[in-house]
């Protein structure tokens, strides 16, 4: 266990890293994209702003997924103490939870894609 | 100085501006969405504080069941994520229903601008050099989707009529879009709901849904010029607003004054209302209006005159205002 | 020969033995003795601070509250004339604005102050002086806004301030400044109060408090903090662009000169929805501790909590567009922020149902006082957060925006989530400072404001869904408006009650024994602010092996009292504190912290001196005060920090040597400067956003056809300047790496002129090139980046003088250099951030021609 460090800390929040990039990057490219008039262009025969939202959303699933199951391997149950108690792989725990709501959070942001139609 | 509206006349106006007795389908979606979101969260709260006094003051079988972790993720995750994914996709679908995406019929556009502290009402394309203005009333077709294009002259604003839907901001230097459509006539009021200064609270206007014919009639009424005079009264009335120089502010379509500062006065006297929605309309609240504006709604652009103008020029210029319906 | 067991772990012995040296404690107790008489505005000790703090916080919320109660009034009967509508607008603008902040931010900020050191057994924060710096320039600041009222020249627009109704056409008088220029720096408190926050949480806990020992309301504090430090930077940067063009007619939000009032809108809600959640935190923090005492149960669900806490600062970065729902952004856009919004109800109901959880889990909880405000906050704060998910619905939220829905709902969860919460814990912890509040006045108190709030808020639904629409000094009659409003009048003035009940009980029972701790744990709890503790903290500093160590160890307070843990005494005549590991919790080294002075004091009165004479318009009295300021700023930083080794490595017990001194990655000083490098980065990120914003809005060209660019001479001077300069800098903390200390004074009198010409050179091209920054927001970004580009090369002009005369001084040496690397740090970030702005005022419009 990291006596100095401040990495444990660091991939704690990673999941909610990839979804504050993933969110900067969906409402980015909408923003841009409806406010320039782009909204109705098409790529590869899907129309433009879903087509690379539901993109955006699998890739970032995909990396939070990574961190989940790099969590849950590296997780120890006698080390971490029963489920976020008091144990010395703490920060191992609340990185796989906290990546585990990150992924709900991401999913959940690419949801409006399929229900609302953009730049109307 | 009575108030205008709620109160007079024998319209239902104590539900004029509710959210809860909408006029027009798009009011009406929302006002059911409304309903669901009470109904549910109501239960839920409930529900939860049914949980806390069952976890103080229950028996230890129920309250072992809440002491514990399991009872945290159901309760705390998983019903939530259940209950508002559906939530999620039921909203967004209503989102999606009330979007301004290109439609079939032609919609009726109606230009609307905000300014401290009254509305600037346009209906492009009805007179052969632009179009009819008028100010602080909206007059509507039933059944016809109108799309309202909203800007700001000055300042923010945001125009909200309740029981037609929801609240569209007018942003200077931009113009967005509210489509709505009234499913019978009524009469119904709107308020602006961004604060916009001194007045802001005095800022209302008021929606008139006619039937299609009623519209008309309306319409034709309003492409024509302002009245003649008919007798000396009036046509003094009309000197006294030409000699106090109100024509620098306001427009009178059919005279030499086409000024655009201030509400244009053509048809001011078949409007429901003074000062947007502030006082009733007739020559008596038109006297008082003109005399004492920083009075009545002090911070307005318009100043009083009443040391400008006796009572007598006061009384022939109200007259000849109201004449022009 | 079996290997010492290690220090921290619980079969190891004490860490101390008995008897303790003679005149151990007495050394202590007057080392850290508190100044009185004419002598105590320099005290620095957090709990007096703290309590200072708390007690200015809650002024403001009387007079907050008198206000609404005015507004109330007001609001009474339709067509009221109590208030005319100037008054009226300016006292719910005040209102918010006190509120929000001078009141919910700087009372979570001085529990914090008070508490935190307490609970993690450290002597004191890592900054005495800064948070005491932040106080008084708070309580000076924030007096002076509020005076602005009696003068009628308090602002009137809204405690958010839009432009263009903010703006000089439409404000020109000095209303605006008061906010702009009078809340603005106060800003600057608690940006500070946030670096000493997360510095004191990551690295001051007592030895063996890991991260998973931590409590709940560290964990909230944490979180509260580096909220502030990635939410704050957007709303002085905001204020900074407002206050540019009402000064200069620098036209960021004027659209007939390519400015854009939604501009304002993302830059001040992207602050403002996190401050919301700012506020709330630390409250649930707080809550996380009162429940399981009450309960006599630890926490259920603590890691699930911690949890919540972090992901709930998160995700509130994802919601502020939900503010602007009605402002004609595209549906899909909007659809995000709704998705965030549902999604951060999550955390918190988890937080909710952990609390519910350890309620049951205790025996029959005793409805004390503490008690009832906790019930308070789930009831009220519920009901607040289930309206809360109703607006996060698009399409609903377009009827209740800017309506008394609203009205009512912010007040359910601030009130609920925060008040409540605050108030619970006055009565809960008031025996940490001397002894417990009245339970007769404290349970009055409760029923009193639960039933007026609740009959104050609860009608506001109503007459928000009826058509009555915020920030309005009447409304008609025949609306069905007037019985909710006569409700809620008549609820305010319960409330107000209930209030002064608190206030009472406050000024008659609240004590500040000067030791401290006289109250015991009358309440049995098991966290380590219930230690006795004097000035100087707790006697020594306890080894802690889980999260409730009372519990855990009946006899841990006998333990600390005697000293027979952690640095018992002083090991270097001086106030210390331990600074720890951040995530393990061991001990690193010893830090001397300063004590009393008046050098913090002068600076505060300066700061507010500087901002309070520029909102009246005396510009050459504030430059004066400025000036007192940063010399009052450089006297405390050369008699307060960076004291060098006083000593060689000292025991602090359990065969722990550590030094009293660290430089480089590992000291305070070094997180300290790079929390305050994010909160920088962090507005140079709004300043980005500005450009890249304004360049959305403006498709007919930005820069717009027929903007003078510089010649290409010129950005290239001003990179090799700023270039040069980081590398001289870069080379000296190499020569000093090899103990080459001689190389500083050449090397920061050579890279200083650099600096300064890199940005002179950037200044000088656009300016010779006929740019204006009134003539379109192209020019005025452009300035604005020169502007901040300016306040840093001056920042790195004083600080590099500064450096110099410490060196002459003989206090920089190769062993000796943390202030040393605090200037490279900033000097370094300084001269990236000028190139950044180049790229981006320079390069990027090229290449957008």
């Amino acid at each position: 266990m990291e006596v100095r460090g401040f990495a444990p800390i660091k991939a704690a929040v990673a999941g909610m890293v990839v979804w504050a990039v993933h969110f900067g990057i969906v409402y980015g490219i909408t923003g841009i994209a409806c406010e320039r008039g782009y909204g109705t262009r098409i790529l590869l025969g899907q129309p433009l702003i879903p087509a690379l939202v539901l993109a955006a959303t699998a890739l970032a699933l995909l990396f939070v997924g990574w961190i989940v199951v790099s969590a849950y391997r590296r997780l120890d149950s006698e080390l971490s103490g029963e489920d976020g108690e008091d144990g010395p792989q703490f920060t191992v725990w609340l990185t796989l939870a906290i990546a585990l709501l990150s992924a709900l959070a991401i999913l959940w942001e690419g949801i409006p894609v399929l229900l609302v139609h953009p730049c109307a | 100085m009575s108030a205008v509206g709620p109160g007079t006349g024998d319209r239902a106006w104590g539900d004029a501006q509710s959210v809860l007795e909408p006029l027009g389908p798009e009011a009406e979606l929302i006002a059911d969405l409304t309903w669901v979101l009470f109904i549910g969260g109501g239960i839920i709260f409930l529900a939860t504080m049914l949980l806390l006094a069952v976890a103080i003051r229950g028996g230890d079988g129920p309250r072992r069941i809440l002491g514990s972790r399991r009872f945290i993720l159901w309760a705390g995750v998983a019903f939530p994520v259940v209950v508002l994914s559906a939530l999620l996709v039921g909203t967004l679908r209503v989102s999606a229903a009330l979007d301004n995406r290109p439609m079939g019929a032609e919609p009726l556009k109606i230009e609307v601008i905000g300014r401290q502290f009254w509305w600037e009402v346009r209906y492009p394309g009805t007179l052969p050099s632009g179009g009819i203005v008028t100010a602080n009333e909206i007059h509507i077709p039933v059944g016809r989707e109108v799309e309202l294009r909203v800007s700001a002259g000055d300042v923010y604003h945001s125009l909200w009529i309740p029981t037609l839907h929801g609240k569209i901001d007018m942003v200077p230097g931009r113009t967005n879009t509210l489509r709505l459509r009234a499913a019978r006539p009524g009469v119904v009021r709107g308020q602006c709901t961004e604060f916009c200064g001194a007045q802001h609270a005095l800022m209302a206007f008021y929606v008139v849904a006619e039937t299609p014919d009623g519209y008309e009639r309306w319409l034709e009424r309003h492409r024509l010029p302002a009245a003649e005079p008919v007798d000396e009264f009036l046509a003094t009335g009309r000197k006294v607003f030409a000699a106090a120089g109100c024509g620098g502010c306001h427009a009178v379509r059919g005279t030499e004054w086409d000024a655009r500062i201030g509400p244009d006065l053509t048809h001011v006297g078949s409007r429901l209302s003074l000062a947007a929605g502030t006082l009733d309309n007739h020559r008596g609240t038109l006297g008082g209006w003109i005399a004492g504006v920083q009075d009545l709604k002090p911070g307005a652009n318009m100043p009083s005159y009443n040391a400008v103008l006796d009572g007598r020029e006061l009384r022939a210029v109200s007259a000849w205002l109201e004449s022009l319906r | 020969m079996t290997p010492p067991a290690d220090p921290l772990s619980p079969d190891a012995p004490l860490p101390n033995p008995l008897p303790r040296p003679e005149g151990e404690v007495e050394k202590l107790k007057e080392i850290w003795k508190t100044p009185f008489g004419w002598r105590f505005p320099t005290v620095v000790n957090n709990n007096w601070i703290g309590v200072l703090y708390v007690g200015t916080a809650l002024l403001f919320f009387v007079l907050a509250g008198i206000l609404a109660l005015v507004m109330r009034l007001q609001l009474a009967v339709p067509g009221n004339a109590i208030l005319d509508h100037e008054t009226y607008n300016q006292f719910f603008t005040t209102h918010g604005t006190i509120m929000m902040f001078l009141f919910a931010v700087p009372a979570m900020e001085a529990m914090g102050v008070y508490l935190l050191p307490a609970m993690l057994a450290a002597r004191d924060l890592p900054f005495p002086r800064l948070s005491a710096y932040a106080y008084w320039a708070y309580l000076i600041g924030g007096l002076f806004f509020f005076g602005s009222l009696f003068f009628g020249l308090a602002p009137n627009t809204g405690w958010y301030m839009y432009p263009p109704l903010t703006s000089k056409p439409y404000s020109p008088g000095i209303n605006a400044d008061f906010w702009l220029l009078g809340i603005g720096f106060i800003e600057i408190s608690a940006i500070a109060g946030a670096i000493e926050i997360i510095v004191g949480i990551l690295r001051n806990r007592a030895p063996g408090m890991t991260l998973a020992r931590m409590p709940l309301f560290c964990w909230a504090m944490l979180v509260f903090a580096a909220m502030i430090v990635f939410a704050f930077p957007a709303i002085i940067w905001a204020t900074i662009l407002l206050e540019l063009e009402r000064a200069f007619d620098w036209p960021f939000f004027l659209p007939d000169r390519g400015g854009d009032p939604l501009l304002w809108q993302h830059l001040f809600w992207f602050f403002g929805h996190p401050e919301v959640y700012i506020i709330f935190l630390p409250a649930a923090g707080m809550v996380s501790m009162i429940i399981p005492t009450m309960a006599r149960t630890p926490l259920v669900g603590y890691g699930l909590v911690a949890m919540a806490l972090v992901a709930t600062g998160f995700l509130s970065f994802g919601l502020w567009v939900h503010h602007m729902y009605t402002t004609g952004i595209p549906q899909l856009s909007l659809s995000f922020f709704s998705s965030a919004s549902f999604a951060v109800t999550v955390p918190t109901g988890v937080q909710v149902f952990a609390w519910l959880a350890t309620l049951a889990v205790g025996r029959r909880v005793t409805l004390n006082v503490p008690t009832l405000y906790m019930l308070g906050f789930l009831f009220i704060f519920v009901l607040g957060g289930l309206t809360g998910v109703m607006v996060a619905v698009v399409p609903f939220d377009w009827q209740a925006h800017d309506t008394y829905f609203i009205v009512a709902h912010l007040h359910y969860v601030l009130i609920g989530g925060m008040v409540f919460p605050l108030l619970g814990a006055l009565y809960y912890w008031a025996p940490t400072a001397g002894r417990k509040l009245s339970d007769r006045l404290g349970r009055w108190s409760f029923w009193l404001l639960f039933g007026g709030i609740n009959l104050t808020f609860f009608p506001m639904h109503l007459s928000g869904l009826r058509g009555m629409p915020r920030r309005v000094y009447t409304y008609p009659s025949g609306m069905g408006l007037e019985w909710p409003n006569l409700i809620s009048s008549i609820g305010a003035f319960v409330a107000a009650v209930g209030v002064a009940c608190v206030v009472v009980d406050l000024l008659r029972n609240f004590r500040m024994e000067t030791g401290g701790g006289g109250g015991g744990n009358p309440w049995s709890a098991g966290t380590l602010e219930w230690l006795p503790n004097d000035t100087y903290a707790a006697r020594s500093i306890p080894r802690v092996h889980g999260r409730e160590p009372l519990w855990e160890n009946p006899r841990l307070t006998e333990e600390v009292e005697q000293g027979r843990h952690f640095l018992p005494g002083t090991v270097t005549g001086r106030r210390e504190t331990i600074v720890t590991s951040p995530v393990a919790a061991v001990p690193q080294y010893v830090q001397v912290i300063p004590g009393p002075s008046w050098a913090h004091v002068v600076a505060a009165a300066g700061t507010a001196g500087l901002f309070t004479m520029l909102t009246i318009q005396l510009v050459w009295l504030a430059l004066a005060f400025g000036a007192l300021a940063v010399l009052a700023t450089l006297w405390w930083l050369w008699t307060g920090t960076d004291y060098g080794p006083l000593r060689d490595d000292a025991e602090i017990g359990g065969g722990l040597r550590v030094p009293v001194y660290l430089a480089g990655p590992d000291s305070t000083a070094w997180w300290a400067m790079i929390v305050l490098l994010l909160v920088d980065g962090t507005v140079f990120a709004c300043l980005l956003f500005t450009h890249g914003f304004l360049w959305l809005v403006n498709p007919e060209g930005w820069p717009p056809p027929g903007t003078p660019l510089p010649h290409a001479v010129w950005p290239l001077f001003s990179a090799m300047g700023y270039t040069g300069s980081a590398v001289l800098l870069w080379l000296a903390d190499r020569a000093l790496g090899h103990g080459r200390a001689g190389v500083i004074l050449p090397a920061v009198l050579l890279a200083l002129p650099l600096l300064l010409l890199g940005f002179g050179a950037d200044l000088w091209g656009y300016w010779s090139a006929g740019l204006r920054p009134t003539t379109h927001s192209f020019a005025s970004s452009v300035y604005a980046n020169l502007f901040w580009q300016g306040l840093h090369a001056a920042i790195v002009f004083v600080m590099a003088l500064y450096l110099a005369a410490r060196r002459l001084a003989g206090m920089v040496d190769p062993v000796r250099r943390v202030t040393f690397d605090c200037v490279r740090l900033f000097w370094l970030y300084a001269a990236t951030q000028g190139l950044a702005g180049l790229v981006l005022t320079h390069l990027v419009p090229h290449a957008l021609r």
